[in-house]
């Protein structure tokens, strides 16, 4: 009896065992499975089976992109390295936007765009193999992006990827980010760096200007190379120089500038001038500036553009308005009426150089006022200086050496202020291009237009979400249902327990 | 199996775990709610990801009785000898863990309503991150169902499924130590060479392949991706069929 016993206790223990070691195995064995089932549906299909329904397709390049990828011979390589690891998570970060759509460069370019990370502190050799020259200072740009193609490279911060306001950033200094331009600076950036600079832009500073960058972003993206041109007293205009900007200046320029300018204007250069009528320069009459321009006879008045007319008006505002696009500029701007806010007068100068075609770019309405203000910005004394139709941009040629000059009275279409807080993409802007396109009189789109995206605003009617709601959230969500909860699970508690 | 995943369902609501659980999910959604109805922001999608890092907490509370109980009250002798296969009893319990987060959610849903009402946005990112939430709830209770099954103490369970849990949640942190630790490793054997970092980088990169959280992260941004739903749910699968393991090795041990 006892033996039958041991003998079924045996066969029961080794039945557990070989239980055991098929339970180990089958669960090792599909785990394995699984595995490898998930490698390869992720690596296979991964990318076919990721759909972007992001609104305005956030994630995804558009198809003005996939036409520019599709125009590169299959050997094109181009680069892009974050110099930095990937982050697991880019949710709520500064790469939110950026490292799904360079998945997304990658998956549409056909080998043509590869997207890599790469941590120079970890991997010290990437520095060297990007920039032998080490002209970019790599080292310090460790949270940035580089955009390499044939040994020339370009370096994308995240900020260049978005649109910001600039009065949020002067008062609050933080980012209050606007608008998505990510697709936009990629885009543009492999673009000039596969066909080459169209022409170069020095950017005169030193002249207590606000800032060029977004002007410069413009100026990348139309595939223009871009150089700023340090107020000094060896001031000079460089051979190589296709177009000379001056954008915002709030002081005169120098004596020095006065003459290298002039002589770059008789040896056929071409400028782009826009000044504007702000707190920052209401007592500047720019004398030197106008000299200039007078060759060219176009002068920029010390007087103040106030709209009268309310169908011109944006909002009420006299100062911020609508101006329309003269005749013979229509075909720079899709649209009729573009956007101008502190004008300053632009007028024809008194005597009109031979050879010079002189020709009136931007409108105001036929009832608008040209002030003269005082120091504080309010009317002058003497009042109204001149009511009627007045220009706020002005275009000068002329045809014996070639010199061209576009003068706006308005920084609506250059400044850092309004292209961050109306994107790249705006009716201005493009404006903008088209002036630049004239003076370098290059043919075609020498930028590829994509648009600005705009990003997700999750903001409440702040009408509706008073304190009083604020509260009653609270109470409701945080306290009421929660207590009730408890108080029923003491209560089902309390009878379970007495049964 | 619906008649286990009833009984199991509605003895969620016949005992105060039911109920604690929905509280501390309400307090806590209520919570981060209210954080952003008060800063005048609203985004669902950060809500419903926040919540994911409770998962951690009520997960346990809601599992580490679906087997533990029953085994150390002895009941668990029902499931084999009762005509129900045991896949279904696996699978029931599961379904009625799972239905008991969609109870849950039912907070978010008047969080949504009450955000609609106050001109805010419910977007297709926002959707997709109550998607992954489900497919993650499934997993993350398979595991907690399996931590169940292997012992008869409900606080052991907890704790297993805690650290289950825990471990998905930190996988790319355990990644990132790894493989600097692999980088240090084969650093000793090969000093000065950069297949040491190589090395690290492939073994970090592996590990952080496997956290859902990371593979779902884009979900957010409204870009919805098969093959991370795919990988949450054969890991559940996984843990299902561990789950039928313990217990199918149980009935014929004990035989």
């Amino acid at each position: 009896m006892s033996k039958e016993i041991i003998k079924e206790n045996s066969q029961n223990d080794n039945r557990a065992e070989k239980l055991k070691l098929y339970s180990i195995g089958s669960v090792v064995l599909l785990a394995l499975i699984i595995l490898l089932v998930n490698f390869l549906f992720d690596k296979i299909f991964g990318k076919a089976l990721t759909f972007d329904f992001s609104d305005y397709s956030q994630n995804s390049i558009s198809q003005e992109s996939i036409d520019y990828l599709n125009t590169l011979p299959a050997d094109t390589r181009i680069r892009v390295v974050g110099l930095f690891n990937r982050p697991d998570n880019v949710s709520d970060t500064k790469y939110q936007y950026i490292i799904p759509l360079l998945d997304d460069y990658v998956k549409e370019s056909d080998g043509k765009v590869t997207v890599e990370y790469i941590d120079p502190t970890e991997h010290p050799s990437i520095i060297q193999e990007l920039d032998p020259t080490n002209s970019f200072d790599l080292a310090s740009n460790t949270e940035n992006f580089v955009v390499s193609y044939n040994g020339k490279i370009r370096i994308i911060t995240p900020i260049d990827c978005y649109s910001y306001d600039e009065g949020y950033l002067y008062q609050y200094g933080s980012y209050l980010i606007t608008g998505n331009n990510t697709e936009y600076t990629f885009t543009n950036t492999m673009y000039s760096l596969t066909q080459g600079f169209t022409g170069k832009a020095y950017i005169v500073t030193g002249l207590r200007e606000e800032g060029n960058t977004y002007l410069k972003t413009v100026l990348d993206g139309m595939s223009v190379e871009v150089a700023e041109l340090q107020s000094s007293d060896s001031f000079a205009i460089p051979d190589d120089c296709d177009i000379l900007i001056l954008n915002g200046p709030n002081t005169d320029i120098t004596e020095k500038m006065y003459v290298a300018m002039t002589d770059y204007i008789n040896r056929g250069g071409k400028m782009l001038v826009a000044v504007d009528y702000s707190s920052s320069n209401v007592t500047e009459k720019y004398d030197r500036l106008n000299m200039l321009l007078n060759q060219m006879s176009i002068n920029v008045d010390n007087l103040f553009i106030y709209e009268s007319d309310p169908g011109y008006q944006r909002n009420g505002y006299p100062s911020d308005s609508n101006v329309t696009v003269a005749g013979a500029f229509s075909s720079y701007s899709a649209n009729y009426a573009l956007h101008c806010t502190n004008a300053r007068s632009v007028r024809q100068f008194d005597s009109v150089n031979s050879g010079l075609t002189v020709l009136p770019v931007l409108l105001t309405s036929e009832t608008a006022y040209a002030m003269a203000l005082d120091q504080y910005g309010n009317p002058a004394d003497d009042g109204v200086a001149d009511s009627g139709q007045h220009y706020v941009a002005m275009y000068s040629g002329n045809e014996n050496n070639g010199a061209e000059i576009f003068v706006f009275g308005t920084l609506n279409f250059t400044s850092d202020a309004y292209i961050s807080a109306y994107g790249t993409n705006d009716p201005n802007v493009e404006f903008t291009r088209s002036c630049v396109r004239d003076l370098l009189n290059s043919s075609g789109n020498p930028s590829l237009g994509i648009a600005t995206k705009t990003v997700d605003n999750f903001s409440i009617d702040t009408a509706k979400a008073t304190t009083t709601s604020s509260t009653l959230v609270l109470i409701i969500f945080m306290m009421v249902i929660p207590i009730l909860l408890i108080a029923v699970a003491v209560f089902v508690y309390t009878k379970r327990k007495n049964l | 199996m619906l008649a286990i995943f009833k009984r199991e369902f509605l003895s969620y609501f016949r005992s105060p775990v039911g109920y604690v659980a929905i509280a501390i999910f309400s307090f806590l959604s209520g919570f981060i709610f209210y954080s952003q109805y008060s800063a005048g922001s609203v985004n669902i999608g950060s809500e419903v990801i926040s919540l994911r890092s409770f998962f951690v907490i009520i997960v346990p509370i809601i599992t580490m009785g679906l087997f533990a109980e029953d085994k150390k009250r002895g009941t668990d002798i029902l499931y084999y000898t009762t005509p129900v296969s045991l896949f279904s009893v696996v699978v029931g319990k599961v379904l009625a863990s799972v239905a008991l987060y969609f109870v849950m959610f039912i907070n978010v849903i008047i969080h949504i309503i009450v955000t609609l009402a106050s001109g805010g946005v419910f977007g297709v990112g926002a959707f997709g991150t109550i998607i992954v939430f489900f497919f993650m709830a499934f997993m993350f209770i398979a595991m907690g169902q399996f931590a169940s099954a292997i012992t008869d103490s409900q606080i052991v369970s907890a704790i297993v499924a805690f650290i289950l849990i825990l471990i998905t949640q930190i996988i790319s942190i355990i990644g990132d130590y790894l493989g600097k630790a692999a980088t240090s490793l084969v650093g000793m054997i090969n000093p000065g060479s950069e297949a040491a970092s190589s090395f690290g980088e492939g073994v970090r990169s592996f590990i952080s392949w496997l956290d859902p959280f990371a593979k779902t992260q884009d979900f957010r941004l409204g870009v919805f991706s098969v093959s991370a739903l795919f990988f949450l749910l054969s890991v559940g699968i996984l843990f299902l069929y561990m789950t039928y393991r313990v217990l199918d090795k149980k009935r014929w041990s004990q035989a």
